[in-house]
């Protein structure tokens, strides 16, 4: 077949450019072509989201494309996500606070796009790639017969490909033309801006309160990604390399109506009223770069074909910026398509590895959306946001991060089969515990529920710090199967903890209509039966030796709340509703 | 910085994060109470008092101290030092907490 590249990308953004440089590394007799509309170069502190990096993105960035002393030199080191929940009205120490106590094992970074995107630039052009800027591109035309090459139609003419790369973002050239866009479960919108200076979530605080102060040892609390959580929303607080700060706000359309807060002017009065203590802070500050995005969420039902196409980042499909996964799913639909063109220039591609590997990505991208929607109302409360976090985080950990750090997407059909099965393992424990922390808010009878003062995400030593610093520990196939099956076990253990919680803090007059609205059953794979539950009312020492360590740690991160009535009772009450509820459903025998 | 704590101001705070934290009546704890035995702590427990600690006195504490406390007596002698530690402006230990 005759082409002008081997590969074209249609875009160069984060996700173009860092697949341009990965298939220099990995697939070096490749001839690559990037067509950028955009010339150089970019405004540093760009107009673009994504500033912010968790752990899978950043083993890519840093490991798999070998950035890591160029990202620590350049770019800031990040201390993870912080979250304050509470009443966004009182004084910002008085608000649970959930997030890391010191710097993270695994790192993390604050990436400044605009920045990194200029650099990327001249990277990939030292990799000898063709960098074509100033260049959009008009259409996309497949090839009819797997003989012929694609056709890249751009407003300098036509050029071909074997394969092509949809790189193109929010335009999703090809997801549109051949009707893979599907719609997200996850409806919210967003808007940010920029101010030319520091603005650190210490400033909240007055100076005099030492104990908030003296919380953060190391004093680097502002290297986190801040969210103040309300009902429905979040403001973002993101510290940038070039000194400036990125403030966003998001809202659950169901909470807040965008046409609250789409300009600058209501933006404004939108933090004044919602977030008066920052509204104090960035008070006469100007604002640049005002952008928006609403209803920003959708997803896809496939990234990549054995046609020799793939959509990568945001064109394939785009979460939630609260875990800040946009750069995640650009690594793991990089990483998918270099593996598919190295393997088609080679002869050797499998139409079912592609298979396999599109149904794991959009799996994915489908459970993130579960995760990131409908939570609107667990915002304000500590205790829920933490134990939520909690069991985000072991489940990303557990599973996506877990078959990204150990190479699983490099293996062949029949592993990939037997990894998604798993996969769908996680995905229906990770959708029970989402509608258990979602029903557990909207039965909570307090405005604002959980500890004061911090929570540790992890703390230390805990289980999920463990699930963290495992992340580093190098395994094979069947090490990483065995892994994920105890994973999956101590998951299961930590809802029923998740569980346990909620049904003390709602107590008998809420346990049966909990129950009730979440189905719950003792054919769902919880160690609802045994010692668990029996040992709960026991005095602190007794209990403690009694509980699995998950039990203990979940107390110890979230406090304690005690039942007006014991667990196994309050759980009776709730599988009871549930099963009167049920159809023809046989009462329960517990 | 405000005021520094006085010794009953600091025993004070420590009754109260044990008590809040352990589940314990606050007039069972007083300053002959070992920590391991008349109050039923363990070394998990430890890691987590030392980690409330630091938000009163601001400093990362020494494990081989820290690893040697027995009493609440103890205990508030360690918070007063490093609440005079701090004052002074001394240096952190290097080592990392005790896990």
């Amino acid at each position: 077949m005759r082409a002008d590249y081997d590969v074209i990308v249609c875009g160069g953004g984060l996700a173009g450019l860092t697949l341009a440089y990965q298939l220099r590394n990995e697939v070096p007799d490749a001839k690559i072509a990037v067509i950028e509309r955009q010339k150089r170069p970019l405004p540093e502190a760009a107009h673009k989201v994504g500033e912010s990096s968790v752990e899978l993105a950043s083993h890519y960035f840093g490991e798999v494309l070998g950035l890591r002393p160029y990202l620590l030199d350049n770019h800031l080191k990040k201390n993870g996500l912080r979250f304050i929940c509470g009443d966004t009205q009182g004084p910002v120490e008085e608000r649970p606070e959930i997030g890391p106590s010191e710097f993270p094992t695994v790192p993390s970074y604050q990436l400044d796009r605009g920045k990194l995107e200029n650099d990327l630039r001249a990277m990939i052009e030292e990799k000898g790639a063709t960098l074509l800027e100033g260049r959009s591109v008009k259409d996309i035309v497949l090839a009819e017969s797997d003989d012929a090459p694609h056709v890249v139609q751009t407003s300098e003419g036509d050029l071909t490909c074997r394969w092509v790369v949809d790189a193109t973002g929010r335009l999703r050239i090809l997801q549109k033309k051949l009707g893979h866009r599907r719609p997200s479960p996850n409806k919210s919108s967003a808007v940010w801006f920029r101010v030319r200076e520091r603005v650190l979530v210490g400033e909240l605080v007055p100076k005099d309160k030492t104990e908030w102060h003296q919380r953060d040892v190391d004093q680097v609390r502002w290297l986190s990604t801040v969210h103040l959580m309300g009902k429905g929303y979040w403001l973002w607080l993101i510290p940038l390399s070039t000194g400036y700060t990125s403030i966003g706000i998001v809202c659950h359309d169901e909470h807040q109506p965008f046409t609250t807060y789409n300009t600058k002017e209501k933006a404004l009065a939108w933090i004044a009223k919602n977030e008066p203590r920052v509204m104090e802070r960035i008070e006469g500050l100007e604002l640049e770069d005002f952008c928006m995005m609403p209803n920003y969420s959708y997803l896809t039902d496939r990234f990549a074909s054995s046609q020799r196409w793939s959509c990568v980042g945001e064109a394939a499909a785009f979460v939630d910026p609260l875990y800040s996964l946009g750069s995640d799913f650009i690594s793991m639909s990089n990483s998918y398509t270099t593996r598919f063109v190295g393997e088609y220039l080679r002869g050797e591609l499998q139409h079912e590895v592609v298979e396999e590997l599109n149904q794991i990505y959009c799996r994915l991208a489908e459970d993130a959306a579960r995760t990131l929607s409908n939570n609107g109302r667990i915002f304000p409360h500590g205790d829920l946001m933490g134990a939520k976090l909690w069991w985000d985080f072991f489940n990303y950990w557990s599973f996506m991060c877990a078959h990204f750090f150990q190479g699983i997407w490099r293996q062949d059909a029949a592993t990939l089969k037997k990894f998604r099965a798993m996969q769908a393992r996680f995905y229906q424990l990770n959708s029970r515990a989402q509608t258990l922390l979602e029903t557990w808010a909207e039965l909570k009878a307090k405005p604002f529920g959980g500890p004061k003062g911090f929570v540790g995400l992890p703390s230390f030593p805990s289980t999920l710090a463990d699930a963290h610093v495992e992340l580093k520990v190098k395994r094979t196939v069947d090490e990483t199967y065995a892994k994920m099956e105890r994973d999956l076990k101590i998951g299961q253990e930590l809802v029923t903890e998740i569980l346990a919680h909620a049904l003390r803090d709602l107590g008998s007059d809420g346990a049966a209509e909990l129950g009730r609205r979440i189905g719950l059953s003792l054919e769902w794979d919880l160690p609802l039966g045994g010692e668990r539950f029996a040992v709960d009312d026991l005095p602190r020492r007794q209990r403690v030796d009694a509980l699995p360590r998950i039990a203990r740690d979940m107390e110890r991160a979230l406090g304690r709340v005690n039942g007006d009535k014991p667990l196994r009772e309050l759980l009776d009450l709730a599988l009871a509703a549930a099963a009167s509820a049920r159809p023809s459903a046989p009462q329960p025998s517990v | 910085m405000a005021q520094r704590l006085d010794r009953d101001q600091i025993f004070k705070k420590v009754v109260e994060i044990l008590s809040d934290s352990f589940e314990l009546e606050p007039s069972n704890i007083k300053l002959e109470s070992t920590l391991y035995e008349d109050l039923d702590l363990d070394s998990i427990d430890a890691v987590d008092i030392f980690v409330q600690l630091r938000d009163l006195t601001g400093r990362r504490p020494d494990p081989e101290k820290a690893k040697q406390i027995r009493t609440v007596e103890e205990l508030v002698s360690f918070v007063e030092s490093e609440l005079e530690a701090a004052e002074r402006g001394e240096p952190e230990p290097e080592t990392p907490m005790p896990t």
